[in-house]
């Protein structure tokens, strides 16, 4: 940052953290202390009388703070929303003066950089995408964490040679790349490399860094309305395609994930999608669609099972959930009817029991009290 | 500085305004009107309501007529159909989020939906009011309900 | 008189569908606007206020002639529209006065005619040309009209009886409803059934008693629930004496000495309902009722007469074709002629209400204006807001009892034709019209979302979804701020905060709840208002309102 703010001739640069992250406020609060004591931040730089401060602003919980011009109106005190755009940060910034502003992650490959030369930096990484990049891999994966890794990795190499692969012998269903406002990228993609121009082709995007692991047990219409269920409520409320249209979006897919889908729900979902990308104001509102677009791309059978056949496949839905009993492993000891909360498992003792479908509300209590593995998932 | 004039075409139609003017203002001195809500001339632009949206030719984006400068021998399509799209789902999305009382139900259920609340309102306000009369000027209507 | 000029006679004639939706129904029962209607007309004309609206400016129809055919209310509404917009109009009419079935065919105890008068001498007060006497076929073409002049309207009604059909019918002494509610014979002595269950069935009854008949029947082969006439004639006609035999069809008209001497009555029970839900009648198989009677008049229905109007294109069910800007064409049709339009009882699905035909004649008036000065036509009232009643809490409302007019008594108004309603008193109109709650938006006229709305055809049910959260109304100072309607365009907040200077109201919460109120709801934040009313003014909704002092 230092290097940056001596490039551009700035005094003063600013660390904006998430208020959530009080470790990496605390860190940073003694890497500055320790620099300011070894002359490194202050009123002369090393003594070459270039003066430079670094503050922290903690953030105060808002999602779209992460966009730049609502990030400098947050700096400045104000409401965080965004600004239009022209005119640029670069012109007009931070109390209207011309600013620089990256992600940490950027300005820490600036050092590095400088020190081994920009040849060796581009020499990691694929045509339109140097260097190295950190993602956060979580999710159904044997190993999770921070990894760095050169761009031009595939995701196969990233999810089954460094993440060790699915957990608890499942199956690779999907994989969430680029935060709440990413896209999925399912099995058939898998080789596609680390790398902006590939990823986007996918209709995902890099991002943060985040990459999400799923496995076939999720559900990939609850899945997006999860996604949508955060940035809906984080939607600042300014422009009216973002306010309205994500909250609208939600509202689709909570019904579809309910068995209350309608035909034309998709083509609904896809015109609505379309529309907030292309009215809202900032990256928020552009990037929400993002999830649903990519579901309904590579995982349209799911969203059709949903609205025609009140199916969930995965069987993670509770409302589209049926469960079963096989009479042949049925005891008839009626721990399942017991623990039903709605009343719907019959039967006689020591016979086997029925579950009355109609009644059914799919919660699976009666999976989890059967010690027979008699109650089954339809 | 003399400022300069700069030459554009909107919906076909060529238009020469001073450096700096907005493509929303060049629109209404060509007779086009561009459909806005969150603008107000003596306000700076907000960028809002997302209903002055239009194309412009070489931009891969929906441009903000309000908050857009002019270019010289920019091409602005305010009807294209990418930015109709987006102009008429701004208004599902507003209209299905307004919950407005816009006329009576008597006006809705009359067929010829007559404007019966104007003369009731006035026999309401007794004798001494102004003349009670069938004839009924249009204009400004009844107060609203209140809640 | 903006949207028709027969207030008095439509106040007092009108079934009024409005009153059904009358949101005052549901605290207590609906306003009288009918009745109220017939009083603000009639007091407009004690006063001598009696007036056209004002003139509409439309250039494209200065001096153009237009000829209408038919001077009832769709006639005489067209007439009055255009001639406000600079028409020249002359309205072709058969009989010897002006006002079609509202003259020939409700009778004067209910719309007496001098009321009717007044208002038709006003349209002919505006330059409107009218020529009565005048019968399409016999006196002239219609291709002879159109010929001479700019555009053709034709708007003549539906004066023809539907026969039933019956043996018999042909018989003296049966009668078709709208004949004889025009010809008004004397039936001193005589027993009359009238068979129907409408208005038009009502008015004969109670014609018929008044012309002197000795027992005047209703047969209706439903029953009295799913009778069509207003519930008011009903109960009058019966305090009048008729006698209303439900249940019945007729089967067989009899003759002796050449006239009707008797009719057979199918007896009826209902069935499963219809379409429309109502309970069809169906035969009780053998079961048969005779009445003894010497007239009947068939109230069943009316159709259009095709003579004369051979060369228009008719519909399936031989009614005019009318598109929906209200063009009507020639089956010959050659370039250069005028313009043929169509409004009324003659027109697509029939008779229905004199309302309806005064709508359509209102638009069609319209359509005629949009046609010469080349602008496109949108019949309706296009995207608008309609609030669901079960979102308003009522019982906020005190309830006040409705007001009724006064009406004569029946055995005084039974002998006579005078107006049997003695209409609203001016207490009784100042108190009736107290109740209205003044339901719509008092911006609708400004509103810039519904004239964008509007203009896109925008369908307010297609994203329709929870509404974004409405604080209670607070008054702020003399402002009143309705959060249902905001949009959240920002522009009451940047207006106080950069033009007022003031600041005074911002936005609270995030996203979809966000609200626009003072900061920390602080009575002491909107203390500096100076009421410069720039929100108000700024706002594209109705949802900031000055409250008067």
């Amino acid at each position: 940052m230092l290097i940056a703010a001596y490039a551009i001739g700035a005094r003063d640069a600013f660390v904006y953290v998430r208020a959530e992250y009080p470790l990496a406020i605390v860190r940073l609060e003694k890497a500055l202390a320790d620099a300011r004591k070894a002359g490194i931040l202050g009123q002369s730089v090393l003594g070459s009388g270039f003066a430079c401060d670094i503050r922290i602003k903690a953030g105060a919980g808002a999602f779209v703070c992460g966009e730049e011009t609502a990030l400098i109106e947050s700096l400045e005190g104000s409401r965080g929303m965004p600004r239009l755009k022209p005119p640029f940060p670069a012109e007009k910034g931070y109390l209207n003066k011309p600013s620089n502003i990256n992600n940490v992650e950027t300005f820490a490959n600036v050092a590095w950089i400088i020190l081994n030369g920009g040849a060796k930096f581009a020499a990691m990484g694929t045509e339109n995408s140097k260097g190295t990049k950190v993602f956060a891999l979580t999710g159904k994966i044997r190993r999770g964490g921070l990894v760095e890794i050169p761009m031009g990795l595939t995701l196969r190499e990233v999810i089954f040679g460094i993440g060790g692969g699915i957990r608890d012998g499942k199956r690779f269903k999907a994989v969430q790349m680029g935060g709440p406002s990413g896209g999925c990228i399912p099995e058939s993609l898998l080789d596609t490399r680390i790398d902006y121009k590939e990823l986007g082709a996918t209709g995902a995007i890099m991002g943060s860094g985040g990459m999400v692991v799923m496995d076939e047990t999720t559900c990939m219409v609850n899945m997006a309305k999860f996604f949508l269920d955060f940035t809906a409520r984080e939607s600042c409320g300014k422009c009216v395609h973002c306010r309205i249209g994500t909250r609208r979006l939600h509202e689709i897919l909570t019904r579809i994930t309910e068995g209350r889908g309608k035909e034309g729900d998709v083509e609904l979902l896809e015109e609505l999608c379309r529309g907030i990308k292309d009215g809202a104001l900032c990256g928020l509102g552009q990037t929400a669609p993002n999830p649903v677009l990519t579901t309904i791309r590579y995982f349209r059978d799911e969203y059709d099972a949903h609205i025609c056949e009140r199916r969930c496949p995965a069987g993670e839905c509770a409302a589209l959930r049926k469960f079963w009993i096989d009479p042949a492993k049925c005891k008839g000891c009626g721990a399942c009817a017991r623990k039903c909360p709605v009343k719907a498992i019959s039967g006689e003792p020591r016979s086997p029991y029925a579950i009355d479908s109609a009644k059914c509300i799919g919660c699976g209590s009666c999976e989890g009290a059967c010690k027979f593995g008699a109650v089954s998932r339809v | 500085m003399e400022a300069k004039n700069v030459s554009l075409t909107i919906d076909g139609v060529k238009v020469e305004v001073p450096e700096g003017t907005t493509v929303l203002a060049a629109a209404e001195k060509a007779g086009i009107e561009i459909p806005n809500l969150c603008f107000l001339k003596s306000l700076a632009p907000y960028g809002a309501c997302g209903v002055c949206v239009v194309e412009a030719e070489g931009c891969p984006k929906l441009l903000r007529a309000c908050a857009t400068t002019v270019r010289e021998g920019m091409v602005v399509n305010s009807k294209g159909e990418r930015a109709l799209k987006a102009r008429k789902l701004a208004f599902e999305l507003l209209m299905g989020d307004h919950d407005g009382d816009c006329l009576g139900p008597c006006k809705i259920e009359c067929p010829a939906h007559t404007d019966c609340q104007k003369y009731v309102g006035e026999i309401a306000e007794g004798p001494t009011a102004r003349s009670t009369s069938a004839r009924s000027p249009k204009g400004a209507s009844p107060t609203p309900l209140r809640r | 008189m903006e949207t028709f000029p027969l207030p008095a006679s439509i106040g007092r004639v009108c079934p009024h569908p409005c009153e059904r939706k009358c949101r005052r129904g549901k605290v207590e029962s609906p306003i009288s606007i009918a009745a109220l209607k017939a009083f603000a007309a009639d007091e407009t004309r004690r006063r001598g206020e009696f007036a056209a609206a004002p003139a509409i400016a439309e250039p494209a129809l200065a001096g153009k002639r237009v000829s209408i055919v038919g001077g009832g209310p769709a006639g005489l509404t067209c007439a009055y529209q255009l001639a406000r917009r600079g028409a020249k109009v002359k309205v072709y009419d058969q009989m010897p006065e002006m006002g079609g079935m509202l003259r020939y065919g409700i009778p004067e105890y209910r719309l007496p005619k001098a009321v009717l008068k007044a208002e038709t001498d006003l349209i002919a007060s505006m330059g409107v040309e009218f020529v009565n006497g005048f019968k399409i076929g016999r006196d002239a073409k219609l291709a002879d009209l159109r010929r001479e002049c700019d555009a053709l309207v034709v708007a003549n009604g539906a004066w023809r009886s539907s026969p039933m059909r019956i043996p018999g019918e042909d018989l003296e002494g049966v009668l078709g409803g709208i004949d004889f509610l025009r010809e008004k014979p004397r039936l001193d002595g005589r027993t009359v059934a009238v068979v129907g269950g409408g208005n038009t069935a009502m008015d004969a009854c109670r014609t018929a008693v008044r012309l002197g008949a000795k027992a005047v029947y209703v047969v209706y082969r439903r029953t009295r629930a799913e009778m069509p006439a207003e519930e008011i004639e009903i109960v009058e006609a019966e305090e009048e004496g008729v006698s209303f035999k439900f249940l019945r069809n007729p089967v067989e008209i009899a003759a002796a000495d050449g006239r009707v001497a008797a009719m057979k009555l199918q007896v009826m029970k209902l069935g499963e309902p219809d379409e429309k839900g109502r309970r069809r009648p169906v035969p009780v198989e053998g079961e048969f009722e005779e009445l003894k009677l010497d007239t009947v008049i068939m109230a069943i229905g009316q159709k259009n007469d095709p003579a004369g109007f051979e060369q228009l294109v008719a519909t399936d069910r031989g009614t005019i074709a009318a598109d929906s800007a209200y063009r009507a064409a020639f089956k010959d049709e050659a370039p250069g002629l005028a313009p043929v339009f169509a409004c009324g009882d003659a027109v697509n699905r029939g008779a229905g209400i004199a309302i309806q035909a005064i709508a359509q004649a209102k638009e069609t008036a319209e359509s005629i204006a949009a046609h010469f000065a080349g602008r496109a036509f949108e019949s309706g009232l296009g995207t608008i807001s309609a609030r669901d009643p079960e979102r308003i809490d009522f019982s906020v409302y005190e309830k006040k009892p409705r007001e009724t007019a006064a009406v004569r008594p029946a055995a005084e108004r039974r002998a006579d034709f005078g107006e049997v309603s003695k209409g609203l008193t001016a207490e009784q109109a100042q108190a009736e019209a107290s109740r209205c709650l003044k339901c719509g938006c008092h911006d609708y006229q400004d509103c810039k979302l519904i004239r964008y709305a509007k203009a896109l055809k925008t369908d307010v049910l297609r994203l329709r979804g929870e509404f974004h959260p409405a604080e209670l109304e607070t008054k702020l100072v003399s402002i009143e701020r309705n959060q249902r309607k905001c949009i959240a365009c920002n522009l009451c907040v940047r207006v106080c905060e950069e033009q007022a200077k003031k600041g005074l109201i911002g936005l609270v919460g995030r996203g979809f709840t966000t609200v626009i109120r003072p900061e920390f709801r602080d009575p002491a934040a909107v203390a500096g208002c100076a009421e410069c009313r720039l929100c108000v003014d700024a706002c594209p909704t109705g949802a900031l309102r000055l409250l008067a002092k």
